[in-house]
């Protein structure tokens, strides 16, 4: 009983205590070995369906404290793992960085594909094929009305989403000549009987007649390396794996997901559902572990996969209330999106950053990670999409070798305003300070809209404990303190900035930002 | 051999229906039909939900009576169509105009039963299927239809149009007319299901279909309707 009761004391001790000695992680900790995973298939009628009609995961209450992330550490920032790593933002990526994104290798040009797998039905038909050193990629391809659209959104999201911190296959644009195929023996195809069969020359030859060919002969694809490790299937944006020790955190409040809205908006992804992210159990110098990726990135930047996308991107596909005011108003009230004025390059699909408005924005149906998300979730993404100088942007778009230069600009041009506006809009919404560090004994930041000049600073002790503060008259010079800044323009905002002081020496240890009545 | 009816309550039908104002009804024949066929069509979506561009056909038809040899004919139709978007395709004016012109040599006649016909689901929607016909033909659809959300566009209609004996009454006068309201459901851009209400003097006519009501038909035909 005495036991008991001394590890209830401390375990309320420990429960009090806001920074630990390792504060702020960095990393995640060693993930639990997993030694089986349930891979499982998700409809997409069912997952359309549970989140139009029902509230799948936990959200936001409607009165009060709301939720906040609960995947970050002390700072704020989500830490790297099976789910994100921190890059751009945080460790400038070079231009070369950037048009590399994840990749490692493209399947040698010239040399001959084996096909060893081919999909004939579906939204995007293609083939597996393996190339000399036996790396596979999946083939996709462009629809022939839409030459290079798909392919090019396709690789130069998954550059953007792989520098915003998320782990993305390697995307590659590829050029080849049906010769340069050539049919594995054990390959096979699901028939028309819906019955697996050996894969036939006929059958390749039948995906190729649906892509377009270029003038020289060739065909352009985009080569998706398989992901390596066990396919698990799709990550739900709502609950935690039950198989999974390591996915504590229900991804409804992830800061990485909830924050996803916001990249998904900048770069037209409205396809972001749960089909379209992946898992696979994989094993690498961490241990064996369930990692999480981002896929199916050719729905973006204006391309719909297989037609440009849809004007409406940016708006549910149903939604009561707008359907409700469109019936009765016969339509002469017509949604923000209707009134974008698109320039239409078969290369690029439909995308315009006039409209757009990311306040409004929101994926084809509703998502309870992107739902949940609160200021300082859109703050932090905010951030990163900001850190794309147009430099940067103009590179990654290169990635698409998209011929038409004019549509390629115009592309540029789409993501820059578009990333101008996140910008204004979540920086509005809490103090746009970051990157808080001790600078010749002084706390100092960066302002990211570099607007706000009339800033105070108030310091205070923190007992760490009790989570106490009391006035004091600058930086504390041992143990921690606590900084809170306001500026004159927004008084509902503020940052409070915790330090901890060791033997004369200083550090960040915490982040917290004040939004209204509520805080982070 | 026709038996007539004997209910008090409605009107012999051998009686409304003679061989004078229905050419044909007790002669059966047999026909050999040959068109020529013209169009320009540039719709954006032919096979499914048009938003945007045209569509303008005509056929030119001849129909030779093999056996009873009274009733050879020609027949010109025409067939405009135009959608004129708006926001985006969200919005969309649908217009369409339509005639059938019927032409014989002496001592021929058009059949009841290849007469055009007016009244139905696509054309004048206020009036029950086949209530009007003749020889000849004329009707005007617009239609302003407006997405209500993806997979449902609403639509408000008037229609208007008239049978006639002779072709040089083919003018705007003495039209028939309905108005009225539907909704469309559709999926990938492909109307599958509508409903559509049409007023008319007559009364009300509440329709269900599977498919556009400017929807095109193919080569051939069905009996007193378009034959394209």
């Amino acid at each position: 009983m005495r036991q008991l009761i001394l590890l209830a004391l401390l375990a309320s001790s420990a429960l009090g205590q806001r920074f630990y000695p390792d504060d702020p992680l960095e990393k995640e900790p060693a993930p639990l070995t997993i030694h089986a995973a349930v891979a499982r298939k998700l409809s997409d009628y069912y997952d359309f369906f549970t989140h139009q009609f029902g509230k799948p995961g936990e959200h936001q209450p409607k009165e009060g404290q709301p939720i906040p992330a609960q995947d970050v550490n002390t700072l704020g920032e989500p830490m790297d793992g099976a789910w994100y790593t921190k890059r751009h933002y945080y460790r400038r990526m070079s231009i070369q960085e950037l048009k590399q994104g994840p990749g490692h290798a493209p399947p040698p040009a010239g040399s001959t594909w084996r096909v060893v797998g081919a999909k004939d039905e579906g939204i995007t038909p293609g083939f597996t094929i393996a190339d000399g050193e036996r790396r596979q990629y999946f083939l996709k391809f462009d629809p022939v009305s839409q030459a290079e659209m798909a392919t090019s959104a396709e690789v130069i999201s998954s550059r953007f989403f792989h520098a915003l911190g998320y782990h993305v296959p390697d995307n590659y644009i590829v050029y080849f000549r049906p010769e340069e195929l050539s049919v594995d023996g054990q390959a096979e195809i699901t028939g028309e009987n819906g019955k697996r069969r050996k894969l036939t020359v006929r059958d390749v030859e039948n995906i190729l007649a649906r892509a377009p060919r270029l003038k020289d002969g060739r065909y352009r694809a985009t080569a998706s390396a398989v992901i390596e490790g066990q396919p698990l299937g799709p990550p739900r944006y709502y609950g935690v794996r039950k198989d999974d020790p390591n996915d504590v955190v229900p991804h409804e409040h992830r800061r990485d997901l909830r924050g996803l809205h916001v990249f998904a908006a900048w770069l037209g992804h409205d396809d972001s559902r749960a089909i379209n992210n992946f898992e696979a159990l994989v094993e690498d110098g961490a241990g064996r572990y369930i990692r999480h990726y981002l896929l199916d990135l050719g729905s973006t930047l204006g391309s719909g996969t297989q037609r440009a996308n849809s004007p409406r991107s940016g708006a549910y596909l149903f939604s009561w209330k707008s359907a409700a005011v469109q019936l009765v108003t016969l339509g002469l009230d017509p949604p923000y999106w209707a009134r974008a004025k698109f320039r239409e390059f078969p290369s690029v699909g439909l995308i315009e950053g006039d409209a757009f408005d990311p306040e409004r924005w929101v994926p084809e149906y509703p998502n309870p990670a992107f739902l949940n998300r609160l200021p300082d979730d859109e703050f932090w993404a905010a951030k990163q999409v900001m850190a794309f100088t147009e430099d940067d942007i103009r590179a990654v778009v290169s990635t698409g070798e998209i011929s038409d230069q004019a549509a390629a600009a115009y592309l540029v041009d789409c993501l820059i305003k578009r990333r101008d506006k996140i910008g204004k809009a979540y920086f509005a919404k809490v103090l746009p300070f970051d990157r808080f560090r001790i600078e010749d004994g002084a706390l100092a930041w960066d302002d990211l809209s570099k607007s706000l000049t009339d800033t105070r600073v108030q310091w205070f002790r923190f007992d760490n404990e009790t989570g106490k503060r009391t006035p004091a008259q600058g930086m504390p010079d041992e143990g921690y303190g606590v900084a809170e800044i306001t500026a004159a323009p927004r008084p509902k905002q503020s940052i409070l900035v915790y330090t901890q002081t060791v033997n004369g020496k200083t550090r960040v240890v915490g982040v917290a930002r004040t939004w209204g009545d509520e805080t982070s | 051999m026709s038996v007539p009816g004997d209910d008090s309550r409605y009107i012999s039908a051998d009686r409304v229906f003679t061989t004078s104002n229905s050419p044909g009804l007790n002669r059966q024949t047999n026909y050999v039909r040959n068109s020529v066929f013209a169009a320009y069509d540039y719709r954006d979506n032919p096979d499914g939900m048009s938003k945007r561009g045209g569509r303008y056909a005509v056929q030119y038809s001849w129909f030779h009576d093999q056996r009873a040899g009274d009733y050879s004919f020609r027949r010109t139709e025409i067939d405009l169509q135009q959608f004129v978007p708006l926001f985006n395709k969200t919005h969309v004016f649908a217009l369409r105009a339509n005639t059938a012109l019927s032409m014989t040599d002496a001592g021929q006649q058009v059949p009841f039963f290849l007469q055009p016909t007016l009244g139905g689901s696509d054309d004048l929607r206020g009036y029950r299927p086949f209530r009007f016909s003749d020889r000849n033909r004329m009707f005007m659809n617009a239609e302003y239809r407006w997405e209500i959300f993806s997979g449902l566009d609403g639509a408000v209609f008037a229609d208007a149009g008239k049978v006639f004996p002779r072709r040089g009454m083919l003018n705007f006068k003495d039209l028939e007319s309905t108005v009225g309201f539907g909704l469309r459901f559709n999926i990938r851009n492909t109307n599958f299901l509508r409903f559509d209400t049409g007023f008319s003097h007559e009364g009300f006519q509440f329709w269900i279909r599977f498919s556009d009501a400017f929807r095109w038909r193919r080569m051939g035909t069905t009996v007193g309707r378009e034959v394209y």
